[in-house]
Formats: C-alpha cells, structure tokens, sequence
C-alpha cells in the first residue's frame, strides 16, 4: 500500500540537478512552467535526473522559489505581485545569472522580470558602470565617444548613479 | 568589483528594450556593439512594443491651461515630464494641434506649418511649409500622422480647407524633400484631431457629415466611405459629434446619447468591407461623474490603446474613470498624477481630452536630419515679444527677420550650405 502511494508520488515529481551536483525534486506541473523541461518531459525524459549543467545550485534555489510561487492556486494576484518585487531585490549580478537561467530554461515571465529589473537598476548608471557590470571593454578611441557625448549632452546630465550595484 | 561573464547578445537586447530611451542614448557610448544595437531598426521597433509612456493631455474648455498627466505610472513624474517640456518649447507655441503615433509627435496649426518631434530624444523638424495663395483667413489644415505598412517610414497626411478649396497632400519623413499633391480625394473634409490609425489606414471623421472616410497609407489613396450606425447622431451639435478610437483593432465610435446624460453609446465595427455592421454597447457612467457636463459628455471621454475608455471628471481631479469596453466591468477610479502645466497661447483651443502614447526611439538621427529644407520658423533667434503678433496677423517672414536684425533666411540658407 505505502509503496504504491509513494511511487505514484515519484511519477509526477522531477529530479533537476545543478551544475554542482545538488539535486531538487520538484512536482512535475511546476517543473513544467519552464518550456525546456516541459519538451524534456514530452520526450520521455521525466523518469531519469533532469541534469541542469548552465544553473548552478544558489540560482536554481530561486527558480524553484519563483516557479512555486506561480504555481500556486492559493496566491492571488497581489501577493505575487509583492512576491516578484521583492524576488528582485538581490544584487545585479544575482539576477543576471537568473536571467540566464530563465533564457536556458525558457521561462518568459521569469526572463522579463528580470531584463526589467536590471533595466530599472542600470537605467541612472553611468557608461562606464554599464560597462563593468556587463564586463565589456570600449572598442571607442576617445574621440569618437566625445562625439557621442556632444549629440545628446543632455542625456548625460543630472544624477548619474556611479555604483555598481 | 562586480565581474559577471559575458552575458549573451540576445539577452542584452532582453535588458535594453526595457531601458527608456534616454538612458539608451547614454549607452550608446559603451561600446561599439552597443552602440549599433540600439541603433538597429528592429531593436527600435520592439523597444518602441515594451517601453510605452502613455499621457494625458486634458483641459476644459476657457481655461488658459492643459495639465498634463501620466498614465504610464512606471516611474516618478519629475523624470517623466521631460518630454512634455519638450513640447512646449516657445517654438511650438503657435502649434494647436497635437497627434502621437510610433513614438513621434505630429503638431501643427491652421496655416499649415508641420512640425514633427520625438520628445523623449528631443529633437524635432520642421516640414516645409507651404504658403497657401491667397487669405489666411478662413484656411482649415488637418493633418495625421501615420507609419507606412510596407516600408516602416512614417508619412503625415496634411488637408487643406478653406470655402470650395480642398488640397490633400502627403509627405513621408526621412525620403521627401516636398510635400506631395494627391488627387482622387473628391469632397472629403476631415474633422480636425477626430482621426484614427488602424494598420495602415486612416480614419477620418467628416465634418458636418455622418460618415467616416478611410485613407489607405500605403496606395496613398482613399479607399471607401463608411456611414454612421442608423439614426445615430444625425443632429450635429459640435458637442454631440462622436469620437474616433480604436478598440482591438476595430474602429470605435463614443458619443453621447441624445436626452440621456447618465449614458454614452459604444459603437464597434465589426468585419471589413461589404460586411461591416456597428455593434452598439450603451455604458452607464459613473455617479460620481459631474452631470453637469450634460451635453459636452464625449469631450471629457477618450479611449487608450487597450481599448479602456477613460474618463477625466475635471481639472483639477487626481483620478480619473477607466470603463474595459472588452470585459463590461464596473468604472475603475484610477489615481493619476498631473506632471506638468502647459499654458497655451492660442486663443481658440479645440482639443479637450488629448491621449498622446507615445513609445521612443522611432527614428534615428541620421533619418531626422536627412529631412530637407526645413523652414526656419519664424520665431527662432528671435525674441519672444514677436510672439504677439499671431499668424492672423499675416506679418512676412522677411519683415520680422528684418525687424528683429535677424539674417535672411537665404543668407542663413547659404551659410547652412556652406559649412
């Protein structure tokens, strides 16, 4: 009897494992919110470890964090709403490798919360901010970012945020 | 220090389509990728999708102010109300009539100066103007503003009015260095501001006349007539007249409903072509709303891009109504925020309830400044006590130029072509 139940159980969970081994059983319906494993349990792969090698173990804690959430039948819309403002307020470079990690699993409400959110925290940043935070280098010579500069030298005024958080 | 690895390309996009174009014009300078990105025609059109700011331009008739509102709510106002600013530059002041579609904003007035502008990049041009023969007096220009299907570039459609005179023509932005004359538009006389753009066609209500005449963007041609709903204000109070708007798609009439204050009548058109027919939805309004408006109801109305009618019950209000013609709710009491007062010069001021959406970065640089011949407008160098004399005062360009001390336009011309 106990057997039985159990095994029921385990049909409609899955097993997604980090990239750092760790492994989290997840119901199937919540696990599906995200289209790379929904097509993954399509195709017959829902008996085995889903291995997840781009997310690591702190990143795949909030997805799973976020999926349950709005999964859930008891929260009403104000609740999430609440839920997904304070999801966000971690440090950029957390919700960068969660972006990521929604792009890979392919879960649209995840991925535009946080491009919103990063567009919010970076939109007062400096260039040179944006720069480090996406970790490029300018491919500029000087005289061509003065050029820049002078076509809109009002874009550069006011309040600019230099912190890279 | 903050190190994240290289981010992938498409989900930099994911991020900067969210960015407002303001600080998009400051990251241009990040790098040479960047720079490019948001530059790109495709990256403009999808952020223009994602990064709408939507106002409100409302005044009630004889006060000598609009107060302008944010419906976006996404952000605080101060930062907002720079594209409002904008518009209200002393060089705008004679421009009565404002339109917003693509991100762009199309003013014009009477005499048929044109000028168009991206507030929230803060540039603008003049279309050339064209001197119409004969009196000012008595001249009607009508303009809309309208993006081609096929090509993407924006047109503005321009009427001029006046007695038995009707002249129609169209001039697209980034491509002509004239306006072009149509022909073929028979005795169409489009009402000021009461016009809709709904995929590549214009819709225009006919001054004086219970029909609708559609204007297709890409042939540049009038394509049919379509007749009020039966019996539907066929008195023509200028209150009474209906407005245009889209609901879903779908060319929408709002106006009142004659001895019936408390209502206001919904017609939708449903189908195309030969089939079309009006679907009318009567709407209860609010109790809240002052009845006093009685008649000039449907001025106090106007209908955003999400098919919501909006309802503004007076200046000085800090909410206004919001009705889902789609879902048949309750009215919402929506708090709205007033971010900026414009005082406007012009002494007969039609518009009533503006509803400006606008989206940004429609056009780039290159494309703005690629308009030719420009007409240096009249009051630029010169002082603002010039402004006084209004265009009925039908003064020359040339004797104010000369009043003031300021260059010939030909000289200013030359020395613009020579440097």
């Amino acid at each position: 009897m106990a057997e039985a139940a159990s095994s029921t159980i385990e049909k409609n969970n899955l097993t997604l494992k980090s990239s750092y081994g760790d492994e989290f059983v997840l119901e199937e319906s919540i696990a599906i919110q995200s289209v790379t494993i929904k097509n993954m349990v399509e195709d017959g792969c829902s008996s085995s470890v889903i291995p997840l090698s781009k997310v690591d173990t702190g990143t795949l804690i909030k997805v799973i964090e976020y999926m349950k959430m709005h999964s859930s039948t008891s929260s009403n819309e104000e609740e999430i709403q609440n839920f997904d403002k304070e999801f966000v307020r971690i440090s950029i470079k957390t919700i960068l490798n969660i972006l990521e990690a929604a792009n890979f699993l392919d879960i649209r409400s995840l991925l535009d919360l946080c491009a919103e959110a990063v567009a919010n925290r970076i939109k007062n940043k400096t260039p040179e901010v944006v720069r480090k935070i996406f970790n490029i280098t300018s491919d500029f010579t000087p005289e061509e970012e003065a050029e820049i500069r002078n076509e809109t030298p009002w874009a550069f005024e006011g309040d600019l945020d230099h912190s890279l958080d | 220090m903050v190190i994240v690895a290289c981010i992938p390309h498409e989900l930099i996009v994911e991020i900067l389509k969210k960015v407002r174009a303001k600080s998009l014009l400051r990251f241009r300078c990040v790098s040479k990728s960047f720079c490019s990105r948001i530059s790109d025609p495709l990256f403009i059109e999808a952020h223009q999708k994602s990064c709408v700011a939507q106002f409100l331009v409302g005044c009630l008739a004889w006060t000598p102010k609009d107060v302008i509102y944010n419906l976006g709510q996404r952000e605080e106002h101060q930062d907002l109300a720079y594209p409002i600013q904008y518009l209200d530059q002393p060089c705008f002041r004679e421009f009565n009539y404002m339109q917003s579609i693509g991100g762009l904003v199309c003013l014009w007035n009477n005499v048929g100066e044109v000028a168009i502008c991206n507030p929230f990049i803060k540039q603008h041009v003049f279309l050339p103007y064209q001197q119409p023969t004969g009196e000012l007096y008595g001249i009607m220009t009508c303009c809309s503003l309208c993006v081609d299907p096929t090509t993407k570039k924006h047109k503005v459609f321009k009427a001029h009015l006046r007695n038995n005179e009707r002249r129609y023509w169209v001039f697209t932005i980034g491509v002509d260095k004239l306006w072009r004359e149509i022909s073929g538009c028979s005795n169409f006389l489009p009402s000021n501001g009461n016009c809709v753009y709904i995929d590549g066609v214009i819709y225009w209500v006919h001054i004086n006349r219970c029909n609708i005449a559609a204007f297709s963007v890409g042939d540049e041609k009038f394509i049919r007539m379509i007749s009020f709903p039966d019996r539907e204000w066929t008195l023509r109070f200028s209150e009474g007249t209906p407005r245009i708007a889209e609901i879903k798609g779908q060319v929408a009439l709002l106006g009142p409903v004659y001895f019936k204050k408390s209502t206001i009548a919904l017609y939708v058109l449903n189908g195309s072509g030969e089939t079309d027919e009006w679907v009318k939805h009567i709407i209860e309004l609010p109790l809240e709303l002052p009845k006093t408006c009685g008649g000039c109801l449907c001025s106090l109305f106007t209908i955003n891009p999400k098919g919501e009618i909006l309802s503004l019950p007076d200046k000085n209000s800090s909410s206004l109504f919001l009705y889902d013609a789609g879902r048949k709710d309750q009215w919402k009491l929506v708090e709205i925020h007033g971010i900026y007062e414009r005082k406007f010069l012009v002494e007969i001021q039609i518009t009533v309830l503006l509803n400006i959406v606008d989206s940004i970065w429609p056009l780039r640089l290159s494309e703005m400044l690629s308009v030719g011949q420009s007409r240096f407008h009249r009051n630029e160098g010169v002082e603002m006590d010039v402004q006084r004399h209004t265009r009925m005062d039908k003064i020359r360009n040339e004797n104010i130029r000369e009043r003031k001390g300021v260059a010939p336009l030909d000289d200013k011309m030359r020395e613009a072509r020579l440097r």
